[in-house]
């Protein structure tokens, strides 16, 4: 058995034999087989995979979005059914709404009666998330307007500001310049390590996941099934602009590299 | 909408551009010409500028109000009640996949249909007063606002719901914040092609069957073989079409300037 | 997007029909929930989601409707709603004595006729502001002005000037499609790449081939669009035409026989007129699915 598989309480997710099948017009698609999977709190995990391996749709049924085909999510000791209301989720496509500017985009959450928060902190509060995320001075553009990195930044402002205990994030950097992905990356190490939050992070760059994951998770192309978890033991604080030039991490990227290239030249693309 | 885009918003050239000199120059030589041929050949068919000027002044001092005002109370009328009631009726519909699957084939017909072409068949229930007008126009706009908004309505983006739902909202909220905002272009573009609508409904109505209203001016002076109140009536409704275009895409532009900030 | 084009609405409608599969992003397979075509919905739902079932609703609510309306109780009522045996005895009746087909021809053919003029006119003006920008913007407010006008507000002068035959009914519709068509080309001359035919001027070419290589070519799609949108206001505006004054044609029909109060005349010509108006908007849908399908990758 998978190794999460101890005392289930003390897991903030857990994926319990969890598959989906997806059908299309005339036949059933396997989009996840069967698979284990928990997750600790405060815990950073990365789903790293060929694309079409299901990693999304993990992401989605953690969410509530899609029920599982079979097996059971369970978050906090209870299990998914409907909406899971304590996560924020970054998708890959870019949810923001093209008719509010972006600060009013990352507004958003703070004015869910859920969570009200009076003017004046909610105007404070994006103000200095706006900041985080490198984006002063764009505060009332629309988000047609923006470039794609833009708007990511501004997803990631909006899926920050209100604090959700975990994060699920769907290739959330895939549009960023190397360099502003860097310092993306070390914004969201001290964000999730001072709010200690739980995150769930799907990406193809095993670089990014090294990086920032506690625990790196590699799937198997299509039907996606998990081929190995390795913990990532390296020493925190990271510093993600020289990590990747340290021997421990070349030792991984090798190691799951060597996992992760079979399966990339076995699916579709990369 | 291309079309009807362009020419609302028309070419506004720059104020010091000479191009303004000659846009002038080319109007004046041309009622220039109209005036000179009505001299020449008689005024029974093209009447004149000047004669049409005159009965313009002369329709001001009373008679053209009431006319005007008919015609508008008509367009006014029928625009609110049948918007109002398209919109409901759009995101009721839109926001029922089941209903709206039912309905499909339904709702494509009456769409097909050019509903002003009832008219005589209101005028035939409700008489020769405003109320057959009324309802025409209340008609022509509930349509086109209930297809624009259930169009909306179902095209609304799930994504950006999921999303919302997932931070916390509730049904109002939702509503609220995303779908009748992601709505709203939609229900201003339904608007935008209304209001012209609005005007032929009313004018045609007014045409077939009516004691007064801006299309009653226009058939009646046609009947009286008057080309000068006709050539009137006619400048009256151009000016009334272009302040209903103008009026139009200004509010659009207002209400919209998220979608115009690309660029 | 929403220019009144029953085309478009009804690929979108049938967008909806066939449920959501498939969906490209990573959430829009939450669409499953949302459409709620889940296994726990009701079984009666998912048979009205089905499609005999969604044709078994439909057919039972058009019947349902039809039967209310032909055993309308009231006298008077029945005087001014007629019924539907009624109403297809006589379409039936003007089948049988020829008038039926009369009208319907005089009505396509005037539409045929202002159409085919008023688009002609409009690409050869619309090119011609293209390659004189200046004239245009000279002219240009006046184009405005009248394009803004109620077309239909011209309908008394055309039937002065030219009588209440087939000749005003062309000039209304011509001048209707006319001014949709030179729109939509001069979108699509202002859309010309101007480097395009710059260079292609440097490279000697002449005006005539500056115009057959680069600006009509580059302009198609715009006239296209234009054409599309200008059938439904040609139709509909012959339509108008009739009513206002005429002597033949399905707009004409209707406004005769609820000159007369005759409902079932009326309700018969309204439902010639449906029907041409469903099988116009088929036509158009399938000859859109042709073109698109031939631009597809």
């Amino acid at each position: 058995m998978p190794r999460g598989d101890a005392a289930p309480e003390t897991q903030k997710i857990r994926l319990a034999g969890v598959g989906k099948r997806f059908v299309t017009r005339d036949r059933e698609v396997q989009a996840l087989e069967p698979i284990d999977l928990s997750v600790r709190p405060h815990e950073f995990v990365a789903l790293v995979g060929p694309s079409g391996c299901g990693k999304s749709t993990i992401l989605n049924l953690v969410a509530g979005l899609l029920p599982p085909s079979e097996g059971q999510v369970w978050y906090d000791g209870a299990p998914v059914n409907g909406l899971n209301r304590s996560v924020g989720y970054m998708t890959q496509k870019d949810t923001l709404l093209p008719w509010r500017s972006a600060a009013d985009n990352v507004r958003i959450a703070l004015e869910l009666k859920c969570r009200a928060v009076p003017r004046d902190e909610a105007n404070a509060r994006v103000a200095q998330i706006i900041d985080l995320v490198g984006l002063t001075g764009f505060e009332r553009h629309y988000p047609a307007e923006l470039s794609g990195g833009m708007r990511k930044r501004v997803g990631l402002a909006r899926t920050l500001i209100y604090q959700p205990e975990t994060l699920l994030m769907d290739e959330p950097f895939g549009a960023l310049d190397a360099q502003l992905k860097l310092l993306m990356l070390n914004q969201l190490q001290d964000l999730t390590r001072q709010r200690r939050m739980t995150v769930l992070f799907v990406t193809h760059d095993l670089g990014e996941a090294i990086t920032l994951a506690d625990r790196v998770v590699v799937f198997s192309a299509r039907p996606g099934r998990i081929r190995t978890i390795r913990d990532i033991d390296l020493p925190r604080p990271r510093d993600v602009f020289r990590i990747r030039f340290t021997e421990a991490f070349a030792h991984l990227h090798e190691e799951l590299w060597d996992e992760l290239k079979d399966e990339v030249t076995q699916g579709t693309d990369v | 909408m291309s079309a009807t885009q362009q020419a609302t918003r028309g070419d506004t050239a720059p104020r010091t551009d000479p191009i303004i000199l000659w846009q002038l120059g080319v109007g004046i030589a041309m009622l220039a010409a109209w005036e000179a041929s009505g001299r020449f050949f008689g005024t029974q068919w093209t009447s004149e500028p000047s004669l049409i000027a005159a009965r313009l002044a002369q329709w001001a001092q009373g008679e053209l109000y009431l006319h005007f005002i008919t015609t508008l109370t008509e367009v006014v009328t029928g625009l609110c009640i049948g918007s109002l009631f398209g919109i409901l009726a759009g995101l009721v519909l839109g926001r029922s996949p089941l209903l709206s699957v039912i309905l499909r084939p339904i709702i494509v017909a009456f769409y097909s249909v050019p509903l002003i072409a009832l008219a005589p068949l209101f005028i035939m229930f409700f008489g020769l007063d405003m109320l057959p007008k009324i309802v025409l126009v209340t008609i022509v706009v509930f349509f086109l606002l209930f297809f624009n908004t259930f169009a909306g309505a179902t095209s609304v983006d799930h994504d950006l719901i999921a999303q919302v739902e997932l931070m916390g909202s509730n049904r109002r909220e939702k509503f609220q914040k995303v779908v009748a905002p992601a709505c709203m272009a939609w229900i201003v573009g339904g608007i935008k092609i209304a209001l012209p609508y609005a005007l032929v409904a009313a004018t045609t109505g007014e045409m077939l069957a009516a004691r007064r209203g801006l299309g009653f001016l226009l058939s009646d002076a046609a009947s009286q073989f008057d080309m000068t109140s006709l050539y009137a009536a006619l400048f009256i409704l151009m000016m009334m079409g272009l302040a209903v275009s103008e009026i139009a895409a200004w509010s659009e532009r207002r209400i919209l300037r998220w979608r115009h900030a690309e660029g | 997007m929403c220019d009144g084009d029953a085309a478009g609405l009804d690929a979108r409608l049938r967008e909806h029909d066939g449920g959501h599969a498939g969906g490209g992003g990573a959430m829009s397979q939450a669409v499953h929930i949302a459409a709620g075509a889940d296994a726990t919905a009701a079984p009666l739902t998912r048979f009205l989601q089905s499609a005999p079932g969604r044709f078994a609703a439909r057919l039972l609510l058009v019947l349902v409707l039809l039967a209310m309306w032909q055993v309308l109780p009231d006298k008077g009522l029945r005087f001014w709603m007629s019924g539907p045996v009624e109403i297809v005895a006589r379409l039936w009746s003007w089948i049988l004595d020829g008038s039926l087909w009369e009208n319907l021809g005089a009505t396509l053919l005037a539409m045929a006729l202002g159409y085919t003029i008023g688009t002609a006119a409009g690409i050869v003006l619309g090119l011609l502001f293209g390659l004189l920008p200046r004239v245009h913007r000279v002219l240009s407010p006046y184009i405005t002005a009248l394009y803004a006008m109620p077309k239909i507000a011209l309908a008394p002068l055309f039937v002065i000037t030219l009588g209440i035959g087939i000749e005003s009914k062309v000039a209304l519709v011509a001048i209707t499609v006319f001014f949709l068509v030179l729109n939509s080309t001069l979108d699509g001359v202002r859309n010309v790449d101007r480097d395009l035919t710059r260079s292609l001027a440097l490279m000697g070419a002449t005006r005539i081939e500056v115009i057959s290589k680069v600006l009509l070519p580059a302009t198609l799609p715009w006239i296209f669009t234009g054409m599309r949108i200008a059938v439904r206001y040609a139709f509909t505006n012959t339509l108008l035409a009739e009513l206002i004054a005429s002597n033949s044609g399905i707009g004409f029909m209707i406004e005769y026989y609820s000159g007369i109060f005759d409902a079932t005349g009326t309700y018969a010509a309204i439902l010639v007129l449906v029907i041409m108006s469903v099988g116009l908007t088929e036509v158009l849908t399938q000859i859109e699915a042709r073109l698109s399908h031939g631009r597809g990758p």
